[in-house]
């Protein structure tokens, strides 16, 4: 069976692997072998997010001066896609990976907040650190 | 109401603390985080001193009762002076 999505000249026509033309009749094929056979011909979109399907998770977080994981609940939301960080502080607080500083994150202004954009298949700890405490407002959406 | 904080090494100066809320054999709440700090110690204060306070002010339905030790202490303290 040819593979009628291999050879795409500049002509736009569809060329199979012995050099003829696709006709209707293969792309009925290629289009029935899709569909029905393989089951491969709709688009999934892994790590898509385009409105909120689960209620949002809130909380009141203290960041200190030891660096720690930031999220809002109890633990890291399960496969969230969004965190947003709102600064209620009056301190710069700094986020990065493991091992943050406040010499080396990236600061968070007092009253500015950020949003973070995850991909939900993969778990990705955020850490925030400031030279005292500094209370945030954090919301997860998974 | 008791409470329970196991830190575990996950990487260098990395914690993994995980706390387990507790009254009379009930589990309420159970949480995780992870702390980059030196020692298992100080990543048993951390949860002790921060994290399970954030928890009691946003979960107050469930732990608002939670009264954590260095607080008895404190009460103590003030009790007795």
């Amino acid at each position: 069976m040819a593979d009628i999505t291999q050879y795409c000249p500049r002509s736009g026509r569809l060329i199979k692997e012995e050099g003829t033309t696709v006709n209707e009749g293969n792309m009925l094929e290629a289009i029935y072998n899709a569909v029905v056979v393989n089951k491969n011909a709709g688009v999934v979109l892994n790590g898509s997010f385009a409105r909120i399907r689960n209620a949002p998770v809130v909380g009141v977080k203290t960041v200190t001066s030891t660096a720690a994981e930031l999220f809002a609940g109890a633990s890291r939301l399960a496969n969230r896609y969004l965190m947003a960080v709102y600064n209620d502080s009056t301190l710069i607080v700094y986020w990065g990976p493991s091992g943050v500083t406040t010499s080396t994150g990236y600061p968070l202004l007092p009253q500015d907040s950020i949003v973070f954009e995850f991909d939900p298949n993969t778990a990705t700890a955020i850490y925030f650190i400031a030279s005292a405490n500094a209370s945030v407002r954090v919301e997860e959406q998974a | 109401m008791k409470y329970n904080i196991v830190a575990t090494s996950v990487d260098d100066e990395l914690w993994q603390v995980d706390i387990l809320v507790s009254d009379h054999g009930q589990d309420l709440l159970s949480g995780r985080t992870h702390v980059c700090c030196p020692t298992a110690e100080e990543a048993n204060e951390y949860a002790e001193r921060t994290f399970l306070p954030d928890l009691r002010r946003n979960f107050p339905k469930k732990i608002a009762a939670l009264t954590l030790a260095w607080e008895e202490a404190a009460l103590h303290v003030e009790t007795t002076t």
